[in-house]
């Protein structure tokens, strides 16, 4: 009796990507049900617009489904995924400059006590604070749970550069969160 | 290792147990790093309770499962694999239809007749060896002959069947007997008949004689006979519509070819109770609970399409005429859970062969998901018709 899907390893679904019709289609379903949530997540922390994050999102999978290609893919199937999600966020930025409103990030309203979804949507913003690539390894570490080897397979660098990419974007952050740090603390309690 | 690589190292779960206690030690005495700690710790609690950015929409799913043409998967699953076993249903089902439609109209009994009379005839001049001396031909008669005339006719040049022969009658029954003009003979002519009683009989006379009268005989055809099941087998096509309970929030990603139509059949038991199965392609609004990986609790909302494949009982508490009320019970299962039905219609037969149905529907889908049982509800209207076989 053939196991089900969800015992599968990720190579083994690639692998039955590789035919046709009804196997396909059932892999490609397990794998979107996989990681749909973790490239979702990236693409909605890196893109400042929902509506073009979804379409971003979209796309990835489409793209992984037609132009499935064991060999690039390899083992690593949620990496495979992101370095798609990033290259199309890189093309969705080069095409379109991209600008932060200063007046989102009013840091006089102190007094404010901000809901857990609003201090959600401030750190996201704070996030545009960081250089592309310390905000990108932070989202994928800190966001996304991927391991430091993923982060610099995705990143095209090295081990040591992702684990300190996700060091000074950290530091960073906290440093930028300082006014609504009580907010965040009372949040959490 | 440098103060702050302890610190990512112990955020990302990658100090020793003895690195561990020593980070402690150090985290007791250094006030900096225990606030920053404290803080990191606090924006990923941010981060981790806000998941709407880990799900996502159902739109956006839909729309890509919709581009690649791959149908959409359900988020709920029993661990039973309803959708391979309706398959097997299905085809079960499929094959004991065929089946029965071979056998009973491919195959008829021995002792029925493809015309009206279940009788033989025999003919003692005709011998077959193998049928132990008697050979059956069909017989064909006449109930009614009130608009037969025999006054004039004309059989010039008409070639007569071979093997129909009269059914044999004594001849003292007769009341009546055609007057063959024995001079026209050879033309075929029948000239008269005996008005006083308008009643087909014959006589077993010269083959081509009785032929002849045969062949202006009015036939009628009792279909009753050649109705191999009695009438105890019928098919249901319908539709329905229905109100969701709750209101659902979300529509389906798509609609089904068939959506809210389904087919059934079944066997009458007796007068009153049929008992068949049903296959009915339908919608149902889920809410349903469960806790994703950061342990926080999330509410699913999701209308999928199911294929649900049922039992039927079939109850007529009433017969007035050519209208019957009835009840009827479903028990099912779809690739979603379970399903109970309950029906109360009305059968309008304006033939015995055909009929219209009319109903009121409540449905329940009871599945599990993470440890717990939910259900989902509806009612409708269902309509429809039936045709008896």
């Amino acid at each position: 009796m053939p196991k089900k899907l969800t015992k599968y390893s990720d190579a083994e679904l690639v692998a039955m990507m590789e035919n046709s019709g009804k196997q396909k289609q059932e892999a490609f379903t397990e794998i979107y049900n996989r990681y749909s949530s973790k490239v979702h997540a990236y693409c909605v922390c890196v893109v400042k617009g929902r509506e073009q994050a979804e379409d971003i999102f979209q796309e990835v999978f489409i793209r992984f489904y037609r132009k499935i290609d064991p060999k690039h893919i390899g083992t690593n199937v949620p990496a495979y995924l992101m370095v798609v999600a990033r290259n199309l966020c890189m093309n969705y930025f080069r095409d379109k400059k991209q600008t932060v409103d200063i007046e989102d990030f009013e840091f006089s309203e102190l007094q404010k006590s901000y809901e857990n979804k609003e201090l959600f949507e401030i750190i996201l913003s704070t996030l545009d604070f960081l250089s592309d690539i310390l905000k990108e390894a932070f989202i994928l570490r800190e966001i996304d749970g991927l391991s430091y080897e993923e982060i610099a397979q995705i990143c095209n660098t090295t081990l040591s550069n992702a684990k300190s990419r996700v060091s000074r974007a950290r530091e960073k952050l906290i440093e930028l969160l300082q006014p609504y740090i009580k907010d965040i603390e009372n949040n959490t309690k | 290792m440098e103060k702050y690589e302890e610190f990512d190292a112990y955020i990302d779960g990658g100090l020793s147990a003895e690195s561990e206690s020593a980070f402690f030690i150090k985290l007791a005495s250094d006030d900096e790093m225990r606030l920053k700690l404290k803080q990191m710790m606090d924006i990923r609690n941010v981060i981790a309770s806000n998941t709407s950015i880990f799900t996502p929409p159902a739109e956006s799913t839909s729309k890509i499962f919709s581009a690649l043409g791959i149908h959409q998967p359900a988020a709920v699953s029993t661990g039973f694999n309803y959708k391979k076993a309706a398959k097997y249903a299905l085809t079960l089902f499929l094959g004991m239809l065929l089946t029965s439609a071979v056998y009973y109209f491919l195959v008829p009994a021995k002792e029925v007749t493809r015309i009206i009379n279940r009788n033989t005839v025999t003919d003692e001049n005709n011998h077959d060896s193998k049928s132990n001396g008697l050979i059956n031909y069909p017989v064909v008669s006449s109930k009614d002959i009130s608009d037969l005339s025999f006054k004039s006719a004309s059989l010039k040049n008409q070639k007569v069947p071979e093997n129909v022969l009269i059914e044999p009658i004594d001849k003292s029954e007769t009341n009546n007997a055609v007057n063959i003009n024995q001079q026209n003979e050879n033309e075929s002519d029948i000239v008269g008949i005996n008005n006083s009683k308008p009643e087909f009989v014959s006589e077993l006379l010269s083959g081509w004689r009785q032929r002849e009268i045969i062949r202006f005989a009015p036939i009628v055809n009792d279909f009753e006979a050649i109705n191999p099941s009695g009438g105890k087998f019928r098919l249901e096509l319908f539709g329905s519509q229905y109100f969701l309970l709750p209101q659902p929030e979300i529509s389906p990603a798509r609609y089904s070819l068939f959506n809210n139509n389904g087919l059934a059949a079944l066997w009458e038991i007796d007068d009153e109770l049929s008992a068949g199965l049903e296959i009915r392609q339908e919608t149902f609004y889920q809410e349903f609970w469960g806790m994703n990986r950061f342990g926080i609790i999330e509410k699913y909302y999701q209308q999928p399409n199911f294929t649900t494949i049922s039992l039927i009982g079939k109850y007529y508490f009433a017969d007035f005429s050519n209208f019957k009320p009835y009840l009827q019970a479903n028990l099912g299962a779809n690739r979603g859970g379970y399903v109970y039905r309950g029906t109360a219609g009305l059968e309008f037969s304006p033939y015995d062969y055909i009929g219209f149905l009319l109903a009121f529907e409540y449905s329940k889908l009871l599945f599990y998901h993470a440890d717990n049982w939910f259900d989902s509800e509806k009612v409708g209207i269902k309509y429809g018709v039936k045709v008896k076989f």
